[in-house]
């Protein structure tokens, strides 16, 4: 593939084009990548609004009907939907890890099972977070295994 | 469709497991024979373990307790249903002794398919962390 970066006239904006014959994998996840790190993600702690970026939030979790962003210390409300964002970040890190998390797979440290037949992932900011057995295929696939 | 492919994961377990016993059983009585009718036996007995375990085995959300509790209640109905088989199968009488060599069959399959089990998870999980470390701990 050949890649071209070009200087945009001034006072243009900046532009990717993509000129493919096809849609592939790689591309999608590309594309995909871009797009949500340009929306990025709203997040609301008590009366603060924050412009939370992908990389920073290590997983989402849905607790009485509202989805929350676990990024670091901070917790912030999103208001979004679990299978919105599931959907939105199918193609960067992110993937459904039980019926009520999302996890950001570049922040898990390491995963290990437990005597009840779940995983445990051990997040890099020391949180554990429950994998359900279901999803240990998924992210086998996500990772190429 | 997930439920099917469970209960056949058990029933090969299981049966293999009951296989194995029944060999080290043969080994140490110094016997050398086994019908057919066994083997089907051996095949009926995993079926019907499997399809119990499949129902009652501790879900992903027990813990603690609850799974202790569970895994008792487990452990207890695939003895009955192994002493009734043998007894139907003539593998066993009502006794003392017959009844404690089956609980202790029981037991020994339960560890041996409970410890295949998490030797697997142990070593999904190993690949997992490789493949983890390879594609994002190395970027840092």
């Amino acid at each position: 593939m050949k890649i071209t970066i070009e200087t945009p006239n001034e006072g243009e904006e900046d532009e990717i084009i993509v000129r493919c014959a096809a849609l592939d994998e790689k591309l999608l996840h590309l594309i995909s990548a871009l797009k949500a790190d340009q929306a990025g993600l709203t997040g609301y702690l008590e009366d603060k609004i924050v412009k939370l970026a992908p990389k920073d939030i290590f997983y989402f979790e849905s607790v009485d009907n509202k989805v929350f962003a676990y990024a670091g210390k901070n917790v912030y409300e999103v208001h979004k939907k679990l299978y919105e964002i599931e959907e939105e970040y199918a193609y960067v890190d992110f993937m459904r890890i039980s019926k009520s998390a999302i996890v950001n797979v570049a922040k898990i440290a390491y995963i290990r099972p437990l005597l009840n037949g779940r995983f445990e992932a051990k997040l890099k900011n020391d949180e554990k977070i429950i994998i359900s057995r279901q999803y240990v295929i998924e992210l086998k696939k996500k990772l190429g295994i | 469709m997930k439920k099917i492919l469970e209960f056949i994961k058990w029933f090969f377990y299981i049966t293999t497991s009951v296989v194995f016993i029944c060999a080290a059983n043969l080994t140490i009585s110094g016997g050398n024979t086994i019908f057919v009718n066994t083997l089907w036996q051996i095949l009926l007995c995993g079926f019907l373990t499997a399809l119990v375990t499949v129902l009652l085995r501790p879900g992903a959300k027990d813990g603690g307790k609850i799974m202790m509790l569970k895994i008792i209640i487990h452990y207890i109905i695939l003895c009955v249903v192994m002493i009734i088989c043998g007894h139907w199968f003539g593998w066993m009488v009502f006794s003392f002794a017959d009844i404690v060599m089956m609980l202790v069959s029981v037991a020994v399959v339960y560890l041996i398919v409970f410890t295949a089990g998490f030797w697997l998870d142990l070593k999904g999980a190993e690949e997992i962390n490789r493949r983890l470390k390879e594609k994002y701990n190395d970027k840092e």
